[in-house]
């Protein structure tokens, strides 16, 4: 994507990947053709609204997906290696290759066990650490991720812990075997603002300090702004634009649904009562996708292309943006 | 105690030392203690705290549908909360509210058109042409023709266009006072954008006055007249809305505004910090054990909400911003 595209830098690579569900109404693609790349040590947001697709993009990474569902790929590499999402690779891959934060640390940390028991298990069945020696390891980790009295800590069941402390955990798990990719689901999506800062900067600096890459999945565009170098917008199953950071900041984007994105987004530095933009409609049924452009229904700019033929990936030659789009919007200091 | 100048007009809603508690298993939770706060005619107060503040407890507390344990809540002459029930009652269709899960606030299994006709049905001397004309008004109001929703029932629809649907609802007894409760929270960002601005034009249209609450900085900079800053039960700062962004007089706000996605303000240190629990909140002043600025005095003496130049109160014993008046206006002039 921007700037440096050869395979020896990018850790991840994810061509066409298209994951279905099992559904009583039949097949449903949830994920439908997506692309992105993941540089190493390099963080990589993807924004979508509910639905969108980005959850499950995750998972099929992950492998974490519900009994029937099916994914393929054009092309899926990581760290140099041609994966076959068909035919998961060795069951220590995940974990120390690829871990993941989930979002509702509650439902993902296991409530009858200790927390030190679970940020074992990995260091124990991964790196085959003894018990005592496991134990030492958890404490350090628990420190590393800053909560306080970490030996005190061990001991104690996720539900004795506060939403932030638990998400905390959640991430020593995740890090434990010192992964290349940390994949984070909306990692603080369900936390207080004061504490989605800290464990955003805590994300921030663990991944500086053990040179990782990381999948930011959030649905706050504010957010992704502030904490990755590129980002990835989903839109009904497809990555419509991919670009750096700056052009989200800079509201420099090309896709027409990253620009009304940005637009519906109540701003925090803007004058206060500025007047919101919404996007008419929802987003198109899974099931009956439309043959063209699948944000035409909902896109003031479309026409009858728009509706008819689906648009082809498009590279800014200026940023190196790439997007799908038939009539992208033009940023300003471009306009003749 | 005076927060803003309301020597010239007598506040639509006061609200004085208004005290909410729960016995619990555990303790007693301190959910609201002790707010004093006015409520001008016509102007949106946002209302802005994280888990825990209290802010939802007031709005339901204000609307008597959590009791309280202590304080008064005028709105125009009357005292709310002296009321017996049936008054109370009669006053409930100018006094509206919009709930967070817009899905689990309209009955399943009812149609669209009676949902949005409940209130009128209830209260005829609130219907001035026909019930069906202000049902279909109320839903042309938010965008939706009642010839295609009318007959639907709300499991057919979004949870943006379910949120606009209690808005009709509510619109359509022509309130006097709108209490939104994180209306937005449960939707997408495009959607919300929709929402928000019904809110705002219906406000508009009918002269309503709005309390809106939210977590969310930036949703409650888009729509307020005034902020109104919670922590633990406790008013932090209350301020006309460019004001408490631009210069926070709170430490709290100013970590909160600090800490709002895209706020690019320079962080206060506050590491590991979380808001302690309202079974045992802290002595003083409340944010104290979070707070860089706190000294012996803020554990021993709880501050009192004074008034700072501007229309501003706060509780702080060293606010950000000076309440000298002639400091502050020489700065403003300067």
């Amino acid at each position: 994507m921007p700037s440096g595209t050869d395979s020896t830098t990018d850790l991840l690579v994810v061509r066409g990947l298209r994951t279905t569900l099992r559904t009583p109404r039949g097949p449903l693609a949830v994920v439908d053709g997506a692309d992105l790349r993941v540089p190493r040590r390099t963080t990589v947001g993807v924004v979508g609204e509910s639905g969108s697709g980005k959850t499950m993009f995750a998972r099929s990474l992950m492998n974490l997906l519900p009994a029937g569902a099916e994914v393929t790929a054009e092309e899926l590499t990581f760290d140099d290696r041609e994966l076959d999402p068909r035919r998961p690779p060795h069951r220590h891959f995940w974990g120390t290759e690829i871990s993941m934060v989930f979002q509702d640390p509650m439902t993902a940390l296991n409530p009858v066990r200790t927390v030190g028991a679970q940020i074992c298990d990995p260091l124990r069945v991964h790196q085959g650490m003894g018990r005592g020696v496991a134990r030492r390891r958890a404490a350090e980790l628990l420190g590393h991720v800053g909560i306080p009295a970490p030996w005190s800590r061990l001991d104690q069941y996720p539900h004795e812990l506060s939403g932030g402390m638990r998400q905390r955990v959640m991430i020593a798990v995740a890090i434990s075997c010192e992964p290349k990719l940390l994949v984070a689901d909306e990692p603080t999506t369900g936390l207080d603002v004061t504490v989605q800062r800290q464990i955003l900067a805590l994300l921030r600096r663990l991944k500086d300090e053990h040179g990782m890459a990381m999948l930011l999945i959030s649905h706050d565009i504010a957010l992704l702004a502030d904490e990755v170098d590129q980002v990835g917008v989903m839109y009904a199953g497809q990555v419509v634009e991919h670009t750096d950071v700056a052009q989200i900041r800079g509201k420099a984007v090309r896709h027409r649904y990253t620009r009304a994105l940005l637009q519906a987004h109540p701003d925090v530095n803007a004058p206060a009562r500025t007047r919101l933009e919404s996007i008419p409609g929802g987003p198109p049924d899974l099931l009956a996708m439309p043959e063209g452009c699948r944000f035409a229904a909902r896109c003031e700019h479309a026409r009858e292309i728009c509706r008819a033929t689906a648009p082809q990936p498009t590279r800014d030659p200026r940023t190196g943006a790439a997007f799908t789009c038939h009539f992208p919007h033009e940023p300003a200091e471009e306009l003749v | 105690m005076n927060t803003t100048d309301t020597s010239t007009q007598d506040p639509l809603l006061r609200v004085e030392d208004l005290v909410v508690q729960y016995p619990t298993d555990a303790g007693t939770v301190h959910a609201v203690s002790g707010v004093t706060f006015d409520v001008h005619r016509g102007e949106t107060l946002g209302i802005v705290g994280e888990s825990g503040s209290g802010k939802s407890t007031l709005l339901r507390a204000l609307l008597r549908l959590t009791p309280h344990t202590g304080g008064s809540v005028r709105y125009r002459d009357t005292v709310l909360t002296d009321l017996g029930e049936e008054p109370m009652r009669r006053l409930r269709p100018s006094l509206q509210m919009i709930m967070q899960d817009p899905i689990a606030s309209l009955n399943p299994r009812r149609k669209v058109r009676d949902i949005v006709a409940e209130g009128l049905r209830i209260w005829p001397d609130r219907v001035t042409t026909s019930v069906e004309e202000q049902v279909a008004a109320g839903l042309d109001a938010v965008g939706m023709d009642i010839g295609i929703v009318g007959d639907r029932r709300p499991g057919s629809f979004s949870g943006g266009q379910c949120q606009r649907i209690a808005i009709a609802r509510a619109l359509a007894l022509r309130p006097d006072v709108l209490f939104c409760d994180e209306p937005v929270s449960a939707l997408d960002v495009s959607v919300q954008a929709r929402v928000l601005n019904l809110v705002h034009d219906a406000k508009e249209a009918l002269g309503l006055t709005v309390l809106f609450v939210s977590h969310d900085l930036g949703v409650v900079k888009s729509v307020s007249d005034r902020v109104m800053v919670m922590y633990l039960g406790r008013i932090c700062e209350i301020a006309p809305v460019e004001e408490i962004y631009e210069s926070p007089a709170h430490p709290y706000t100013n970590l909160l505004l600090s800490s709002a996605p895209g706020s690019h303000r320079p962080a206060p240190p506050d590491l590991t910090g979380e808001t302690p629990s309202p079974l045992d909140p802290p002595s003083g002043c409340r944010f104290r054990t979070r707070c860089p600025l706190a000294q012996e005095r803020c554990a021993a003496q709880a501050p009192p909400l004074r008034a700072l130049p501007g229309g501003r109160g706060v509780a702080c014993h060293f606010p950000l911003v000076t309440e000298d008046r002639d400091e502050a206006e020489a700065g403003a002039t300067s």
